[in-house]
């Protein structure tokens, strides 16, 4: 076995952390909702993957980190609510933009839809936002969640079921 | 019939035609597509971390890994087990000492580890480690005591004046306030007070007070005390008095001073006798003002 691991390779690490470092505190923030126990525990995880660097592949890192974060998010108390917010730079769909009654409509549908997101289970609302904010494939959330494919297709499932029953109860 | 979790399917744009039909025909197709269209732009408020990246690399690579402490904590206790152990078996073997003591008018018979014999006279107290005796034969001595010593290694006898040592004999030694007796009855004594070193042969004594030793001869095999006999070497009323006090466990008042000595033999159990040759010896007569209690005046 090689004396150094390419995982203690700075440059290699530094990419790894660019391209993880954002999805992580997004999944920690969608369990508990707040910021700063998201950054923190992103960061101890980190700190653990670099500290322990040696005996984790490249290909490994990302389920260790993962798996570092889930085990000390256990741990994490508070539960605030989970606000988003939407992208202020992405168009509107088109012809819709000068029709004021339906802007109006608009926001009121997406204000319902955000405290329907609110209100999802835990398991549930990670699954799904990891696909819609992260953009992520179900094999990479499943991944991500040491769970199966199936398993991250059901609670996609489920949890569209919820918000649309959310969003037609509070029409 | 629709796939199980169709909705994670539509959600990921991988239904078909005919399956989009279905769910249209359901009516949820309107709803769906909303739900999926608004969380399209959906993010979260974090902010950017670019210190981080930093942060994590500035850490310290050495993780003080938890089993070597636990590892490290298991031998600590293990060496604080041996030392407490170690500890105790000292005490148990190497630092215990063996320790007999008399009261007044009591004698003891003690044989030592090596067989060598040693009788405490009244009042008196002795101690020895046993561990390790054979190498090393020493012994502290308060009081008088006859050692008939078996050979071997050097025998010692420490008091609070001096030490006495021998190799293998039959000598007596009497310790009290300051003042000792060493008397030899067979072989060779060695003497060592304040540096001072003599050696005495066999049936002489010598008397060491105030760093003055003086010395004297025994005509005796055995102490007389061993045989129910009092032997003073140039002693003063005090000593005598005090000898008697202690072999008759009797009370003798005297505030009498007199720098006249005794050099004698009294009986050890005839209380009578004894205070008869005191009288004589110090012109001096006794009242016996309680039983067992007496005040001397002069004569």
């Amino acid at each position: 076995m090689p004396e150094t691991c390419e995982t203690c390779e700075p440059n290699l690490f530094a990419t790894f952390f660019k391209s993880h470092e954002r999805h992580l505190r997004n999944f920690l923030y969608y369990k508990f909702g707040s910021e700063e126990q998201a950054n923190d525990i992103a960061q101890e995880a980190f700190i653990k993957l670099w500290q322990n660097c040696e005996r984790i592949p490249i290909e490994k890192a990302k389920s260790y980190l993962y798996t570092v974060a889930f085990k000390k998010s256990l741990k994490a108390i508070a539960h605030e609510k989970v606000v988003l917010r939407y992208a202020k730079s992405k168009a509107m769909p088109i012809g819709t933009i000068e029709n004021p009654e339906f802007l109006m409509e608009e926001d009121q549908f997406k204000n319902k839809l955000l405290s329907a997101i609110e209100n999802l289970n835990e398991t549930q609302r990670v699954a799904f936002l990891m696909h819609r904010i992260d953009k992520l494939k179900y094999a990479e959330i499943a991944e991500k969640l040491g769970i199966s494919v199936k398993a991250v297709e059901k609670r996609i499932h489920q949890a569209m079921q919820s918000l649309k029953r959310q969003v037609e109860y509070l029409r | 019939m629709k796939r199980e979790h169709h909705l994670a399917h539509f959600l990921n744009g991988d239904l078909s035609e005919s399956e989009l039909a279905q769910m249209k025909q359901s009516g949820e197709l309107d709803i769906y597509q909303k739900i999926a269209l608004y969380t399209e732009d959906l993010e979260t408020p974090l902010s950017e971390r670019p210190e981080m990246l930093d942060a994590v690399l500035s850490a310290p690579k050495k993780q003080t890994r938890v089993i070597p402490i636990r590892q490290t904590m298991v031998w600590l206790s293990a060496a604080a087990c041996i030392a407490v152990l170690l500890g105790v078996g000292y005490w148990m073997t190497i630092a215990r000492t063996t320790q007999f003591r008399t009261g007044y008018a009591q004698f003891q018979n003690i044989t030592l580890p090596d067989g060598s014999r040693v009788t405490l006279n009244s009042d008196a107290s002795l101690n020895y480690k046993k561990f390790d005796w054979n190498d090393n034969r020493k012994l502290n001595l308060e009081g008088e005591a006859w050692f008939k010593v078996a050979k071997g290694k050097r025998f010692s006898v420490v008091t609070p004046t001096g030490t006495v040592s021998v190799l293998g004999t039959q000598f007596n030694v009497k310790s009290r306030e300051g003042k000792m007796e060493v008397s030899c009855f067979e072989g060779k004594v060695a003497l060592e007070f304040h540096g001072k070193r003599a050696i005495l042969t066999k049936g002489n004594s010598v008397v060491i007070e105030n760093g003055q030793w003086t010395e004297a001869s025994t005509a005796s095999a055995e102490p007389e005390w061993m045989h129910r006999q009092i032997a003073f070497k140039f002693a003063s009323i005090h000593e005598i008095t005090s000898e008697l006090q202690r072999v008759y466990n009797i009370r003798i008042d005297s505030k009498l001073r007199t720098s006249r000595t005794f050099t004698g033999v009294m009986p050890a159990d005839d209380l009578d006798t004894a205070l008869r040759i005191l009288e004589t010896a110090f012109d001096v007569k006794r009242w016996e003002t309680a039983k067992g209690r007496y005040t001397l005046k002069r004569h």
